[in-house]
């Protein structure tokens, strides 16, 4: 190579490398590009050295020429996915298993709708948030003000991750539910559960307790005393047992679940069933199961099935710590503890302190038992050895002493009876007037802020001169309740036994002893619970909700467990219990039958409206919607069939070829429909507190476009939860939130009558008597029925529970209702 | 080409690691495109392509923990497609009822074009979208190291197609500097591409 700048000569392999990585001098660089440039041969080898192969150009020519046009979603969407993973970076979820600690800072609150007053955080649903009241692993907990019933409230919103995944959040509904469907002293009331229109977010509401949790009381306080710790277990136990006979397992019992009411520090378990729900989450991410491993039973740290007995188990440990100050298997790592749980058996309390007593030492060495079978079997077991630890150090008045202690599991305990026996001779008459003797079946207690010392020592005598207007004895007392007027009867010092009562005097009418400290001990007698029903179809399968009429002897009756049957009415059996064939069953919102009664349809939460043939008795199809179907019924004509799901859409179908034809809007859940008996107007009613009618006639079919247009009617305060056309489409009737039943002129939309109907929810309506009665029924138990023209009462029922649903035969006189305990009430209103 | 990676273990494992933003941000950049333009290949709208990929991303991000767990479970890039593949599945079932509503006639036909079941692990058209969008990454990454006219000599040669001659005399290049530019660059993308990917074989 004599002169560089003009070869001719191939490089060699190495050179060419050097100049495919520019790694040659400037001069002999352009001499090869030259000589390049004029050889084929050596411009293959570079293609070759370059990988320059023709499926790599290819995927960069495909991969710049099939850019999305700037105007795509997708450029966002990258950038938010971008961003949320960021997210994920900055609070990475921990591998362990123990709470994902909350993420350092402020807590987002950014699904808020902005305040419309002065010191208020901003809206949720209607309710005006006040503050953070703190923050779990499953979100965020606030106080609310429930402006419609002026009430403060506690509102759970669930972690937007959680809310994410669409079995957890499904479980978590159901489970909200079923705890909603259980009320006890010793739990926090769930009052609703819903989803949030703008976020999606779900959340429950619930009562708002004021107090502290044990945690914050422990990490207060240190420890508790004996007769404290034995207070909190009866209590938990009582809540348990309530919570356990209602189907519902806590699986997570910590300190932090376990509310001090003040200033009784009345014990109130929150958060039931949450724990399933996250662990769905856990569970994908990190494969671990969830729960507290501190106060976890063995078989729920080996990922085992659990039943009630685990959280005994936990219970137990709760117990130990309050005791002692120390969870009994803490341990540095969370693989630790979990191996301490299975393996070691606790100190016993009596050891680490020589106070505790043996028997509340054994107690809670039996709740820790490594195996179920060595455990108490129940809960309401564990509360009665507690009531009888307590009465013997002289710590109990029979008032304390929960239903469950003498009724076992019962899932109506408001309604069971105490044995008095049992409790009588453990009173102490510093509480005031205590009873002896058998009492009636049916008092219901209402044990409002019974007091109780927290010291070991005896009680006080009561020095107190007697109230004025107390009763003495039972001769007195026996006196002021024949009164028909008597509405209350304050009891003076002393024992009563009630076996000498003349108890007719008494018939039907509803009894609470309420306890007050410190004020005295009195008897309010309610009202007469109302007409006893014909008769009382059993439940076993959770609230119900759907009741609908075949005929007038043949009902429907669906819960929000899935389960769907037919009762005759006149034998008062089931006719058929109808199955789907993949499964459990999701809640059952709604059913109707089609015009030519061949078939049954039913909506649910799984997004799916299935028709049932009611020749066969079987499912013979279902069409699955993809938002919750909420409410649904047939079209007068048979031809079609009207949807109303969560996500603020009534849509119409021609059901038989499973066609959407129309789609319509509200704002939110969509709740009830009703068409007019010509089948010319759609009534709908939602969550944005409307009840809409919207004149089918508008509808072009052929276009497929719906009436743009309704009749609004916007009185109600809150959602509206049901809507119906009397028989005659003249009057349209509705209920709600508001507790309110408001009838409407159905052609101008003019407000006929508003009847403050409820206390709470009012949850259902429907005509009878050819159109001149309507039913009703709520959240507060009561089941009435009221003259449409004058507005007046003319039935009223007050049950145990509340009723979700009523329905009048087609008749118009044979009423049923049911609701949260499971049962069918039916009966027959006279003209 | 060298043989598919079977593993993104490097990338994973900084994944896991949960703190390493860049990591993230790296897997989205990859991933995402893939993702996307997977769906639209199958049918699905440009919105509907966007949410989908939204979507895989999250799953990701809640799963990245369990890899650690079950590395035999397959390969990253094989999970990630049958995590994508599910959810598109999914999103055409859903469509399914309502062909005839909105007159779409063709998505029960690409429903039946996905297959049911994936037995033999990614697909050719998933690794496809995935060598190109390593390319089109590496692309991005390389650029800022070329000189303008070097970068353009590749680009309307290797990419645009045209002849090396045409191209030189619009550079001022002669046609063997815009060849040598070609190659420099398309060996530089081939080492990035590389080493994509030798992340994923550690």
């Amino acid at each position: 190579m004599a002169d560089p700048a003009i070869t001719t000569e191939c490089p060699t392999p190495a050179e060419l490398e050097k100049l495919l990585r520019g790694r040659c001098t400037e001069t002999r660089n352009a001499a090869l590009c030259e000589h390049v440039g004029a050889c084929p041969e050596c411009q293959k080898r570079l293609d070759r050295l370059s990988g320059s192969a023709a499926e790599f150009a290819d995927h960069l020519r495909e991969a710049e020429s099939e850019q999305p046009p700037s105007e795509s979603a997708y450029w966002r969407a990258l950038a938010v996915a971008e961003e949320e993973l960021r997210q994920t970076a900055l609070f990475p979820v921990d591998g362990s298993p123990t709470d994902t600690p909350p993420p350092d800072g402020d807590i987002k609150l950014d699904f808020l709708q902005p305040p419309d007053k002065p010191n208020r955080l901003g809206k949720l649903a209607g309710f005006d948030i006040v503050r953070v009241v703190g923050r779990g692993g499953m979100g965020v907990v606030l106080h609310g003000y429930d402006p419609s019933l002026q009430r403060d409230i506690a509102i759970k919103v669930i972690d937007p991750q959680l809310a994410n995944n669409e079995v957890a959040r499904q479980r978590f509904c159901r489970e909200a539910r079923a705890a909603a469907a259980v009320t006890h002293d010793n739990l926090v009331a769930v009052h609703q559960v819903n989803e949030d229109e703008p976020s999606g977010l779900p959340y429950l509401v619930m009562q708002l307790v004021n107090g502290e949790s044990l945690e914050q009381r422990l990490k207060r306080a240190g420890r508790l005393s004996v007769p404290e710790v034995a207070r909190l277990g009866m209590q938990a136990a009582a809540g348990l047992a309530a919570a356990h006979a209602g189907g519902l397992i806590h699986r997570d019992i910590k300190p932090a679940n376990i509310l001090l009411e003040s200033p009784t520090d009345r014990v109130k378990l929150t958060d039931f069933g949450l724990a399933r729900a996250a662990e769905d989450v856990k569970l994908t991410r990190t494969g671990f199961v969830a729960g507290s491993p501190l106060y976890m039973a063995p078989e729920q740290a080996r990922g085992d099935e659990i039943d009630a007995r685990a959280d005994l188990f936990s219970l137990g440990t709760v117990l130990y710590e309050a005791t002692t100050g120390t969870a009994p298997f803490e341990a540095k790592t969370p693989l630790a503890v979990l191996r301490r749980v299975s393996d070691e058996t606790q100190m016993p309390l009596m050891r680490i302190n020589p106070d505790v007593p043996k028997w509340l030492s054994d107690v809670v060495d039996k709740l820790l038992a490594k195996e179920p079978e060595g455990r108490y079997q129940s809960a309401a077991e564990v509360a009665s050895v507690f009531a009888d630890g307590l009465a013997e150090m002289h710590l109990l008045s029979p008032l304390d002493v929960p239903a469950e202690v003498c009724a076992g599991s019962s899932r109506t305990s408001t309604r069971t009876p105490i044995c008095w026996a049992k409790v009588g001779h453990r009173a102490s008459p510093w509480v005031g007037g205590t009873l002896a003797g058998a009492l009636f079946v049916g008092l219901i207690w209402a044990l409002t802020g019974s007091e109780q010392p927290h010291t070991a020592e005896p009680p006080p005598n009561h020095t107190a001169a007697p109230p004025e207007g107390a009763v003495a004895t039972v001769g007195e007392l026996s006196k002021k309740l024949e009164d028909p007027k008597t509405a209350e009867v304050v009891l003076g010092p002393g024992t009563f036994d009630l076996s000498a009562l003349n108890r007719s005097a008494l018939a039907g009418r509803r009894v609470e002893l309420v306890v007050p400290a410190p004020s005295p001990t009195r008897l309010v007698l309610g009202s007469d619970p109302g007409p006893a029903p014909r008769m009382t179809l059993p439940g076993d399968s959770g609230a119900v909700w759907v009741i609908t009429f075949l005929d007038a002897d043949r009902v429907v009756v669906g819960t929000e467990s899935g389960g769907l049957k037919i009762w005759d009415l006149k034998k008062g059996t089931v006719l058929k219990s109808l199955a789907q064939e993949d499964g459990p069953s999701p809640n059952i919102w709604s059913a109707d039958v089609s015009a030519d009664g061949k078939y049954l349809m039913t909506a649910s939460d799984d997004s799916a409206v299935t028709f049932w043939n009611l020749d066969k008795l079987q499912a013979e199809f279902t069409f699955p919607e993809s938002i919750a179907t909420k409410t649904a019924v047939f079209s007068p004509c048979g031809k079609f069939l009207a949807t109303g799901n969560r996500n603020s859409t009534v849509k119409i179908w021609d059901w038989a070829h499973q066609i959407p034809l129309v789609e319509l809007r509200h704002r939110g859940t969509v709740h009830s429909l009703s068409y007019s008996p010509d089948g010319k107007r759609l009534a709908s009613a939602g969550s944005d507190g409307k009840v809409k009618v919207w004149d089918m006639k508008e509808v072009n079919w052929e276009k497929r476009e719906g009436p743009t247009r309704s009749m609004e009617m916007a009185e109600h305060r809150g959602a509206v939860y049901s809507v119906t056309f009397c028989p005659k489409g003249t009057r349209l009737a509705s209920a709600g939130y508001d507790g309110t039943v408001r009838i409407w002129d159905a052609a101008n939309g003019t407000q006929v009558q508003q009847i403050k109907a409820h206390d709470r929810d009012a949850w259902s309506v429907s005509f009878g008597n050819e159109g001149k009665w309507l039913a009703s029924c709520g959240s507060d138990g009561f089941v009435k029925v009221w003259d449409v023209d004058t507005g007046k009462e003319v039935f009223s029922y007050h049950g145990p529970t509340a009723f979700h649903v009523v329905r009048f035969a087609h008749d118009g006189t044979t009423l049923a209702a049911g609701g949260r305990d499971g049962t069918v009430r039916v009966w027959d209103i006279k003209k | 080409m060298a043989e598919p990676p079977l593993t993104r273990v490097t990338l994973l494992a900084r994944l896991k690691d949960g703190r390493d933003a860049d990591a993230w941000r790296e897997f989205v950049q990859i991933y995402g495109p893939v993702v996307y333009r997977f769906a639209r290949n199958r049918g699905l709208q440009d919105a509907d392509a966007a949410d989908l990929m939204q979507d895989v991303m999250r799953s990701v991000a809640r799963n990245a923990h369990r890899m650690e767990y079950d590395p035999k479970r397959g390969t990253f890039r094989g999970w990630l497609y049958t995590v994508t593949r599910n959810k598109i599945y999914n999103f055409l079932s859903s469509q399914r009822n309502r062909p005839r509503g909105t007159g779409d006639a063709d998505a029960q036909e690409r429903l039946d074009a996905t297959p049911a079941r994936e037995e033999d692990g990614p697909d050719a058209d998933w690794e496809k979208e995935y060598q190109r969008r390593l390319s089109a990454r590496a692309m991005e990454l390389v650029k800022s190291e070329f000189h303008p006219n070097t970068w353009s000599a590749f680009w309307q040669t290797a990419v645009e197609g045209r002849v090396a001659a045409e191209v030189g005399e619009k550079l001022k290049m002669s046609a063997g500097a815009v060849y040598v530019a070609k190659s420099r660059v398309l060996a530089r993308l081939r080492d990035e591409v590389q080493k994509m990917m030798a992340e994923e074989d550690q």
